[in-house]
């Protein structure tokens, strides 16, 4: 067995061990469902980073960066991290003041109505069972094709992995699996950066020695990237790529299940606040950090067959064995993170939020809950042994869909007291279809180039839901209850008024902005100026 | 000169999150702060 091998079975088994015994500390269905709302700053921005960047984020996204389109990557994330923000402050702390278990519930008790509960569930099971098997598919495909074990065996132990401790353990061992894995990765990327820099030169020669290579991407030391990569034809259309897909991805983090769920786990609203700013600062510093790593390896080897292995070829060819595996257990670990997120979320839908069932005891619905999440995961492993995982009409229902659908009754139940739970529910309905039938069109002449910026099927399923719940909502307005529910809402708890805690709030805010600074200036002095020949 | 406004971009919108969390916790500091002061 080689190093690698061991480094990557060995983590699987110090995550499975850790979550089980996590999972001792399970009392009650608040534990298994939301922590006990009981967790900490670390573990909330561990688990809304780790959650969000899948395989996809060490694989296909370097291998875009490599291609030439690390611009366009990069203001993409900046979009995307400010969601982190955003999101908390007009959805995320109204959604822990409800107390709810799961996101469907709070629908369900915003509105007052079960049948909002039911349609965001089944939105929920759709969503996060395609996302899960796209993200079980990329970790088995990535471990056979570097191990050289059968792809069927890497299901297995993959799924084993997640299901063994999310199904006992609930929430409490997926958040700190989750942290556990945020760490590793960011450790990890850490740890590679000298050696991959280092091996073309070092990071101050990174422009000069792109700017000279020949085999440089067209395009890749530009604001705009490389054109071919992101379908434009001029520049404005290439910059507005990364602003739409960083827009989808900023109301993806703020509303949907997977991210803005998180914040009825944590300890306080602070903490809530707090996550966010350090995933905001994640999102935009580490993520370009890491991209920076995948166009170093340009200068080491240009051309590459498959740019998306480009992180993996330097784990095996460029860093030493032990940073090399660090790294692939890092990228594996991200993939694990997303697939026992997703499963936690769509195993506590299934169990409580689309058939209404009344249970003896909380000891009762525990051991339900259990049994459902485990039997949730099984399907899921057979779902994707037969393939569904890596057919593309799978990947359409992943990731942005729910937040095409929920955007508008999640934030839109804030802002206003009109929105009516049948508006809310017609909204939530009209933007899952508004987003899949664009979405099924694009695949042909000539749909594929009209769905394309603000009229990408994201946007479409948007506008839709937007006129369905006014729609909606004059036609059956809304009640008083659904009224005094949302004012509710906006009671700031009394344990959270606490002025010491305002004030160390504060410290992440300006962490924030002086990380902003520094970008700027990274920005600015290693790149923009010196490319354009002012310094 | 795309690739000038581009850093002032990135680097911009994490100072512009920072800037909107701090308005609202301020906001909410001084509003504590007062509720604090009319029991007094």
């Amino acid at each position: 067995m080689n190093i690698f091998l061991f480094g990557v079975l060995g983590s699987i088994l110090v995550y499975l061990i850790i979550g089980v015994l996590v999972g001792r500390s399970v009392k009650n269905i608040s534990d298994y469902y939301v922590t006990g709302r009981d967790s900490s700053t670390l573990m909330i921005s561990g688990t809304l980073f780790a959650s969000m960047l899948s395989v996809t984020g060490f694989m296909g996204d370097q291998g875009f960066c490599y291609s030439g389109n690390i611009t366009n990557l990069v203001l993409l994330n900046a979009f995307c991290g400010a969601g982190y923000v955003f999101g908390p402050l007009i959805f995320g702390r109204f959604l822990r003041r409800s107390k709810c278990e799961t996101m469907p519930e709070y629908f369900g008790k915003r509105f007052n109505d079960f049948r909002n509960r039911r349609v965001s569930g089944i939105i929920t099971v759709i969503s996060m069972t395609a996302y899960l098997l796209s993200c079980m598919t990329g970790v088995a495909i990535l471990m056979a094709e570097m191990t050289g074990w059968s792809y069927e065996l890497w299901l297995f132990l993959g799924w084993l992995c997640f299901t063994g401790f999310t199904f006992y353990s609930g929430s409490k061992g997926d958040v700190v699996t989750d942290a556990m894995m945020c760490i590793v990765f960011l450790v990890a990327a850490l740890v590679s950066a000298p050696y991959i820099f280092n091996a073309q030169g070092g990071l101050g020669e990174l422009l000069t020695n792109l700017m000279n290579n020949p085999a440089t991407p067209e395009g890749l030391l530009d604001y705009h990237g490389n054109l071919a990569g992101v379908n434009a034809s001029d520049n404005f259309t290439a910059t507005m790529y990364g602003v739409i897909t960083g827009l989808m991805w900023m109301i993806t983090v703020s509303v949907s299940p997977w991210q803005a769920g998180r914040n009825m786990m944590a300890r306080s609203e602070h903490v809530v606040l707090r996550s966010g700013a350090i995933a905001a600062t994640l999102t935009t510093v580490y993520l370009l950090f890491l991209n920076l790593q995948s166009i170093a390896v340009i200068n080491i080897y240009p051309n590459m067959e498959d740019p998306q292995r480009v992180l993996v070829w330097a784990s095996l060819n460029v860093l030493p064995k032990l940073v090399g595996t660090l790294l692939l257990a890092g990228i594996m670990a991200a993939g694990l993170s997303s697939a026992s997120t997703f499963l936690a979320v769509m195993g506590f839908s299934v169990t409580s939020d689309i058939v209404p069932v009344e249970f003896k005891s909380e000891k009762q619905q525990l051991r339900v809950s259990r049994i459902v999440m485990l039997v949730v995961g099984v399907i899921a492993l057979i779902l994707a042994y037969v393939g569904l995982g890596s057919m593309r009409v799978i990947a359409y229902f992943a990731s942005t869909i729910i937040a095409s659908s929920w955007a508008v009754p999640a934030i839109g139940g804030i802002l206003t007291k009109k929105l009516s739970a049948t508006g809310a529910r017609w909204s939530m309905i009209a933007g899952f279809l508004g987003y899949i039938v664009p979405k099924f069109a694009t695949a042909v002449e000539p749909f594929d180039t009209i769905f394309v910026n603000f009229l990408d099927p994201f946007f479409v399923g948007l506008y839709i839901s937007l006129i369905f719940a006014i729609i909606g909502s004059k036609l059956h307005p809304a009640t008083q209850e659904e009224m005094d529910y949302r004012d509710g809402l906006f009671v700031i708890p009394k344990e959270e008024k606490v002025l010491k805690d305002y004030r160390r709030d504060k410290v992440y805010g300006y962490i924030m902005i002086v990380s902003g600074v520094a970008v700027t200036v990274f920005l600015l002095f290693g790149w923009a100026l010196p490319y354009n020949g002012f310094i | 000169m795309g690739e000038i406004i581009y850093s002032f971009a990135i680097g911009g919108l994490l100072i512009l999150m920072g800037i909107l969390l701090l308005a609202v916790l301020h906001k909410e500091e001084k509003s504590l702060l007062r509720e604090k002061e009319d029991k007094q």
